[in-house]
């Protein structure tokens, strides 16, 4: 058998697995010929030496055939025991956060609380004219439309400040969940 | 090799040769078959249980030749695990030996 013969076999024999673990196991075993390749065996040898697919694919349905309860159990022991980070996903987490998230969000953050507050004052100036534009003698009419325009632009601007300040939360929110995810599984 | 007589000593082998030092999965196989009439193949559905069970880690590490290499390490649980599986091993093969020459008597 050669080595792909061997695991197109076992994916097959696999079957009713999920994804990852066929993955994962084609990973090991596909490495077990490079080594055994590089050691000077053939690949019908080192098929040979692996025993029948069908055995193996066995043997891996055996050990993960545990009962749905033993099995969460395991995981939940076993995960607080992450890897610690390594110093390049540390260097690549504390760099890009220094020098590009923290003056990013700053400078965000600038231009939010730009439209909100700009929102306001228009808001707020369009009230003042119609409150008393008929203080203005002939300018009157003016100062009507004016402040009817200034509304409609608060009304605008209003929307607009809505969507900043939720995509600004979102993006915020999105950043520390990537952060969190490259610290635990590395870049 | 009787297969069941093998099944339940492998997880043994396996946690005794990783405490002798980290290794990836051809030299363990390679070891564990050279002394024990077993294909390559066993020791990685063993390899994969062991670390599912958190009694060994594995970790990437470039090789000489080809894409970097998954070895596995013991961890501190696995330590203790081969500890008190040994000595109930122990016991056990004692036991057995005893009756064993008993019957030869």
């Amino acid at each position: 058998m050669t080595k792909k013969e061997y695991l197109d076999k076992l994916t097959v024999e696999l079957g009713s697995m999920s994804y990852n673990d066929v993955k994962d196991i084609l990973a090991d075993i596909e490495d077990h010929f490079t080594v055994g390749i590089s050691a000077g065996k053939t690949e019908e040898d080192i098929a040979n030496d692996l025993g029948d697919p069908k055995a193996l694919a066995a043997d891996y349905k055996e050990g993960m055939d545990l009962p749905k309860i033993l099995e969460k159990k395991i995981v939940k022991q076993s995960k607080p025991k992450a890897p610690e980070p390594t110093s390049a996903t540390v260097c690549f987490c504390v760099l890009i956060t220094v020098f590009v998230a923290i003056p990013t969000f700053f400078s965000l953050l600038a231009v939010v609380l730009t439209i909100v507050l700009a929102e306001l004052g228009v808001a707020l100036a369009g009230l003042g004219l119609l409150a008393s534009f008929w203080t203005f003698g002939p300018f009157k009419v003016t100062g009507l439309l004016g402040g009817l325009a200034l509304i409609a632009l608060a009304v605008f601007g209003y929307a607009l400040s809505y969507f900043a300040v939720k995509y600004f939360v979102l993006g915020t929110k999105w950043y520390i969940r990537f952060m969190k995810k490259t610290w635990h599984e590395g870049i | 090799m009787n297969n069941q007589f093998k099944k339940g000593v492998l997880d043994l082998c396996v946690l005794t040769i990783l405490k002798k030092g980290d290794s990836y999965g051809y030299d363990v196989a390679d070891t564990l078959s050279g002394k024990i009439q077993v294909s390559d193949g066993t020791v990685y559905p063993i390899l994969r249980k062991l670390a599912s069970d958190g009694l060994v880690s594995t970790y990437l590490k470039e090789s000489q030749n080809g894409p970097p290499r998954k070895y596995y390490h013991l961890t501190e649980q696995g330590a203790q695990r081969l500890e008190a599986d040994k000595k109930e091993w122990d016991v056990f093969t004692k036991a057995v030996k005893e009756i064993l020459e008993d019957e030869d008597k």
